[in-house]
């Protein structure tokens, strides 16, 4: 079946095994080519001839030769060499190890490609490879041995001290007998890292210890900080230059501990450190210790932590100063000054890392939420920019202004109040005209809603409707008038009345007063046509927000007053009175005297005077009851209208409960509300579980109280919504 | 392919050689048969030349190296698989082809031609 294959063999004899005197002539022939080689002599020998009497004894299995007589030829000459480079003196002896090391270097390499066969072929684990044998015997026979290793060590350090200081060293000559403690490292680079890197980093921690703590404290921080800067550059550079790579990570660890991590406290705390840097918004040093603090564990908290303790401090000056507390436009206008400085602050020199933003967040919450007024002051600032505030600025500007605005609105925990405040002054501006832009106003609005959803801004928007249909109503009404038998009757004026849908409306406080019987016709009349054209509505009138215009005829000249509805009322008594007390102004209008009180004050103390006090008393403010009254008859205006404002613009004292109480009550159904839905969809709840849940359903809109939560439940129970378990009276059962 | 196609003129028809092989056939007491190739090629392809060339001894200043106890049709083939990658091996020189490549430390001949041998017998 199978072809007859020939392998022909050409008189090929097996090796004949190799007579000892025969491999001893190689061996000294390779011996020979071995002390020429360390004698740099190797340039007549023949690499063929060498390679063939390695490789002749390794198939004749007589490698144990060569090796053994290697490692005897290595002992031998390694020996001689420690002589000659220990008789080295001061800088020769760098210079004298690093040339015999170099050539032995080269030795091993052309030994090794003579002897590759044996390496290859011969050399069995545990064995050292032919290279390595020659490094282990440096290492051993030179590099470690007594007379030089110490003395090495302590040169190298000393260079590298001296280059430290500033004085210029040769970089090649330390690379090279660093690289040799590598290079003699048979596994792990474990000579140089136990021979020479641990005294490196010994030395280098020791050595910045005590430079940083002499240089920290006779220089500023800022000082300080560009050095170590400077001092990481240069170890940087050291690695590249002479290190090995490996030690890289050790080394700039051991200087950021001795230069930064150990001086992180003084850097924060010393008197031209972090602190007074922040105060000063040295944007360029706070970025530099930014930089080096990100470096180590725990960096950045600190310096963190300590941003936000100002930005908190700061704050909190801010919202406590008794002159912002008067003035809610300078306490606005100051947090956005202080934003708008922080915020530069973070993008300059913090690169704008979230934790830092969040905690300068978290530090805004915190004071701007520690009294009660900042939500009014915001509703307040508002309302003062869409009077007129905003009048010179351009678009863009508006916008930023009202982004701002939006900022601080989303760090309230009680936007609740704020919106009752905001509700309540649109209205006010509504009502008296005095809104400067429906535009801008619709703007704000749609701010809100982006922020809080629909539900936040409904009542706003249903002011704004409120507001066109009452025009389209006013026509209405005048039209009917014009037709309606009884106008024929009444003396002609000029009436206009808004109508206001109950619930989109902040609740006036009711406050009755008597109108003049001619109004009162009117009033009927609109209530009338009004309830005609729209069955099942009931109209309730607010005359205290309402504005009226009254002729005022001087003896040489004729004004027109742009009143508030009371102050109208007031100055008609003087149609039938030279001179009223206030008390006697109270009886013929049926106004409360503190409302009394706050709408004269206007019209005898403001620029014109259309009353006067008599007899006049210039230093007392208060108005008591019996202060009289009588027409400025000598009034000196140029102008035909005179415009007085209602009352003060910020609101009264009682005024201002009054919208407290409401958001309480607004609140109370919220809860209710978030209770309700809770058990609905949980059935049953432990107390706590409850109060926990609520509180966050609630949190977008305000913190709501435990007290009152806990009162809400009772509430609940007692209507029967909820349940207590007979067996556990902390869990609550919802009742279908 | 076309590359190893243009190594085999390389080898064949070599322009600027700068080192020699030279064999000497002794039995038949016939001339000396000289390859003219490339250092470069030969040490990126092998290491023994490799450490022939670097070691800077006699054969690298002198440009040429004698080998003994090998025919020059082998060591022509293994010339040709430095430069072309192909390996030509028989019958008749596998066994030779073995013995110098294992020598020259030219792992994946040595073994490919002992699988060769297998094979074959």
């Amino acid at each position: 079946m199978s072809r007859k294959m020939i392998l022909r063999v050409p008189k090929f004899q097996e090796p004949k095994r190799m007579e000892k005197s025969e491999a001893q002539r190689l061996w000294l022939l390779l011996k020979d080519a071995i002390v020429e080689v360390q004698h740099m002599n190797a340039s007549t020998l023949s690499f063929e001839e060498l390679y063939r009497s390695s490789y002749s004894l390794v198939i004749a299995k007589r490698g144990d030769i060569l090796y053994t007589g290697l490692e005897e030829v290595n002992n031998h000459h390694t020996k001689n060499l420690l002589d000659k480079i220990a008789q080295a003196v001061d800088e020769r002896f760098l210079i004298e190890l690093n040339s015999q090391w170099q050539q032995y270097k080269l030795q091993q390499i052309m030994i090794h490609d003579i002897l590759m066969y044996l390496d290859r072929m011969y050399v069995k684990e545990p064995q050292l490879k032919v290279f390595d044998l020659g490094m282990f015997k440096w290492k051993q026979n030179v590099l470690i041995h007594s007379q030089i290793n110490d003395r090495l060590v302590r040169m190298l350090l000393g260079l590298i001290h001296m280059e430290r200081n500033g004085e210029v060293i040769d970089g090649a000559l330390m690379k090279s007998l660093i690289q040799m403690y590598v290079d003699v490292s048979l596994k792990e680079k474990e000579t140089y890292k136990q021979e020479f890197e641990e005294r490196f980093l010994l030395a280098t921690s020791h050595f910045y210890k005590s430079e940083s703590n002499l240089f920290i404290t006779n220089n500023s921080c800022g000082a300080y900080l560009k050095k170590v800067e400077i001092r990481l550059i240069e170890e940087e550079a050291r690695i590249k230059q002479y290190l090995d790579e490996s030690t890289g990570p050790k080394l700039i660890k051991a200087c950021e501990d001795e230069l930064i991590a150990n001086h992180m406290q003084t850097m924060i705390e010393m008197e031209t450190g972090c602190r007074t840097m922040i105060q000063n918004d040295r944007f360029n040093e706070l970025k530099l210790m930014y930089r080096l603090f990100q470096r180590v564990e725990n960096g950045l908290v600190h310096l963190k932590n300590e941003f936000a303790g100002y930005v908190r401090n700061e704050g909190h000056k801010i919202v406590n100063q008794p002159e912002n507390l008067k003035d809610p436009n300078a306490l606005i206008t100051s947090l956005i000054e202080i934003r708008n400085r922080f915020e530069k602050t973070l993008s300059q020199s913090f690169a704008n890392n979230r934790d830092f933003i969040n905690s300068v967040n978290t530090a805004f919450e915190s004071f701007l939420n520690e009294n009660d007024k900042l939500s009014e002051s915001l509703a307040l600032f508002i309302d003062k920019k869409l009077r007129g505030g905003f009048k010179d600025s351009n678009d863009q500007e508006i916008d930023v202004i009202m982004n701002k605005v939006i900022l601080l609105f989303r760090f309230l925990s009680d936007k609740d109040v704020f919106k009752k405040f905001y509700e309540h002054y649109l209205a006010k501006r509504l009502l008296s005209g005095r809104s400067f832009s429906e535009d801008l106003e619709r703007t704000m609005i749609s701010k809100f809603k982006q922020e809080c959803g629909n539900q936040f801004t409904s009542k706003m928007e249903g002011m704004f409707t409120d507001m066109r249909l009452s025009k389209d109503a006013l026509d209405g009404f005048k039209n009917y008038l014009q037709t309606s038998v009884e106008m024929g009757k009444l003396p002609k004026i000029d009436m206009s009345v808004r109508v206001l849908t109950q619930g989109f409306w902040p609740t006036f406080p009711p406050h009755s007063c008597t109108l003049p019987p001619l109004l009162s016709q009117y009033c009927d009349l609109f209530t009338k046509y009004y309830c005609h054209a729209h069955t099942g509505r009931r109209i309730i009138w607010q005359t205290n927000i309402g504005t009226a215009e009254v002729t005022f005829r001087l003896p040489k000249k004729t004004h027109v007053l742009a009143l508030s509805t009371y102050q109208m009322l007031i100055m008609l008594l003087f149609n039938d009175a030279e001179k009223l007390s206030l008390k006697q102004m109270a009886a013929g209008t049926s106004i409360s005297f503190m409302d009394i009180q706050r709408s004269v004050k206007p019209l005898y103390s403001g620029k014109y005077k259309v009353l006067k006090r008599t007899p006049a008393v210039e230093k007392s403010k208060e108005l008591s009851e019996n202060d009289i009254f009588e027409l400025n008859l000598n009034l000196k205006c140029k102008l035909h209208r005179i415009k007085f404002a209602a009352t003060s613009q910020t609101d009264s004292e009682p005024e201002r409960q009054h919208t407290r109480q409401r958001v309480d009550e607004d609140r109370k159904i919220e809860i209710d509300a978030a209770i309700v839905r809770i058990m609905k969809s949980r059935k049953a709840l432990i107390h706590n579980d409850l109060i926990v849940e609520c509180t966050k359903q609630l949190s977008s809109r305000f913190v709501p109280q435990t007290s009152m939560i806990k009162k809400r439940i009772e509430n609940l129970i007692e209507r029967e919504y909820l349940e207590r378990f007979p067996d556990d009276r902390r869990r609550y059962r919802y009742l279908a | 392919t076309k590359l190893s196609q243009d190594f085999k003129t390389l080898y064949l028809q070599s322009k600027f050689p700068d080192f020699e092989i030279i064999i000497k056939e002794k039995e038949k007491d016939k001339e000396e048969k000289i390859f003219k190739c490339h250092r470069d090629i030969l040490s990126t392809r092998s290491k023994y030349f490799e450490a022939l060339f670097e070691s800077n001894m006699k054969e690298s200043q002198e440009g040429r190296v004698e080998f003994e106890n090998v025919s020059s049709k082998v060591v022509d083939t293994i010339l040709e698989y430095i430069y072309t990658g192909n390996l030509y091996i028989t019958l008749e020189n596998a066994l030779e082809i073995m013995i110098f490549s294992t020598k020259l430390l030219f792992d994946d001949i040595s073994v490919f031609s002992q699988e060769y041998m297998k094979d074959k017998l």
